[in-house]
């Protein structure tokens, strides 16, 4: 059968989606993206360390040392792109989210707002990614990343 | 008739064209307005791409050269907002507009070609990541999917582990205890059921095999024996991921690159569509349940 000459054309999609493939795979294995969505890296359920496996513990420092807060909706966006990829910029992102809120302390700790209890001078925010790895009978936590800022001044 | 159907000498009652040019893009079209969802302001490119498709209106190649450059800025800097299967069908485009770009009795030819490269370096590159991970092949990424999605709970971990739901739920609030925000740093053990260790041999072999054949299969020479696993391994690999895990974006690429790959035959329109019909179906049923 003679060779179609739209053969080469023909193969330039997938020569396209192999280069962008390879490219997320650098990503993936040097900044740590998450591997089972966000971009062409078809690497879906291959690694167990991805986004449903990630999470995020805040911490907020304050005179009685590192508390651990709830996150709350308008942290939403910056925790998924800390979780998604977990850079040293989007850490800091999360992290001055956290610290632009006032906060009081409630009967069961720090919340966010400015009313239900008494103002908390915050000095600085810790922000964690954490993953879990599976082991036979056991889910083991482990903390991936952190990064903290201060207040200036405080 | 194309040089595999020749090969296997079918009747030629179903080696027919079962679906019209029309039809396929069409279906190109609706593939890509389902993947607008992941970025609404998307669908300004992909419905009316939809609405030229629907009215044979997209015969030309360069509404879908247009479309394709109009959601590169997207794919390029939202990389973020989408799945893999989107930059597939990005790609898909691209070749529809291949395709379109020769004469019309070489369109599904070319489009066959496209659609074969496509599946091939997809497959590949999905396997080339399970085979290199050594926790894909311990079987812990499957035991962590197998608990964190509750929709494999009831159908596939309680029965065939034999841990049953009631250890299987207070497995799962385990894991969700760790992930919450007030969660513990220490580790947590697990109840394992007797057969839970076969059931993730057998999704690890069955995934790096499947997998593979695929990427084997559409890879190969037309003329090779590894082409004939083509169809029934992309529609084995269909039911048995998508009937548990649908992903509609996904499900809807690999039927329309396989339709292609078939050249829009009569058999292979009858075996995608009731794939397409079935697995769609079971997952509105389940999301309605």
């Amino acid at each position: 059968m003679r060779p179609s000459p739209s053969r080469p054309w023909a193969a330039l999609p997938a020569l396209l989606l192999a280069a962008m493939a390879g490219l997320q795979a650098l990503r993936i294995q040097v900044q740590d993206l998450n591997s089972w969505a966000d971009g062409p890296g078809f690497a879906m359920f291959a690694k167990p360390d991805a986004l449903p496996a990630r999470f995020t513990r805040l911490h907020l420092e304050t005179e009685r040392g590192l508390e651990r807060v709830a996150p709350f909706a308008g942290l939403d966006p910056a925790i998924h792109a800390w979780r998604v990829l977990p850079s040293e910029a989007r850490g800091r992102r999360l992290a001055d989210a956290l610290l632009a809120e006032a906060f009081v302390r409630g009967p069961d700790g720090l919340r966010p707002g400015t009313s239900g209890g008494a103002p908390e001078r915050v000095l600085g925010a810790q922000v964690e990614l954490w993953s879990l790895r599976v082991e036979p009978g056991r889910l083991v936590p482990y903390r991936k990343r952190v990064v903290r800022r201060e207040l200036a001044g405080g | 008739m194309s040089s595999l159907a020749a090969e296997t000498a079918l009747p030629a009652r179903l080696d027919a064209r079962g679906m019209s040019q029309r039809a396929m893009l069409a279906l190109s079209a609706g593939l890509m307005a389902i993947n607008s969802s992941h970025h609404p302001i998307t669908a300004a490119i992909s419905l009316p791409l939809l609405g030229l498709a629907l009215a044979g209106r997209a015969r030309s190649a360069w509404p879908w050269w247009l479309a394709a450059l109009a959601w590169a800025p997207f794919a390029s800097f939202g990389w973020d907002r989408f799945e893999d299967h989107v930059y597939l069908g990005w790609m898909w485009l691209l070749a529809v507009g291949i395709a379109l770009s020769g004469p019309d009795d070489e369109f599904w030819e070319r489009l066959a070609l496209s659609a074969r490269w496509l599946l091939g370096v997809t497959f590949a590159v999905a396997a080339a990541w399970k085979w290199a991970t050594p926790e894909f092949w311990s079987g812990a990424t499957f035991e962590f999917l197998v608990l964190d999605d509750s929709r494999l709970h009831v159908p596939f971990l309680a029965p065939l582990s034999g841990l049953g739901l009631a250890r299987v739920e207070a497995n799962a609030a385990l894991l969700e205890g760790l992930r919450a925000w007030n969660g513990g740093e220490g580790a947590v053990a697990l109840a394992r059921g007797p057969r839970l260790g076969w059931v993730l041999g057998a999704l690890v072999a069955w995934t790096l095999a499947i997998e593979t054949a695929i990427a084997a299969a559409f890879l190969a020479p037309d003329r090779s024996r590894l082409a004939r696993l083509r169809h029934p391994a992309l529609l084995a690999f269909l039911v048995s991921v998508y009937a548990f895990l649908p992903v509609a974006g996904f499900l809807v690429a690999l039927v329309t690159l396989g339709l292609a790959v078939g050249r829009g035959e009569r058999r292979w329109l009858a075996l995608y569509g009731l794939a397409l019909v079935a697995l769609g179906g079971t997952a509105l049923v389940r999301a309605l349940s």
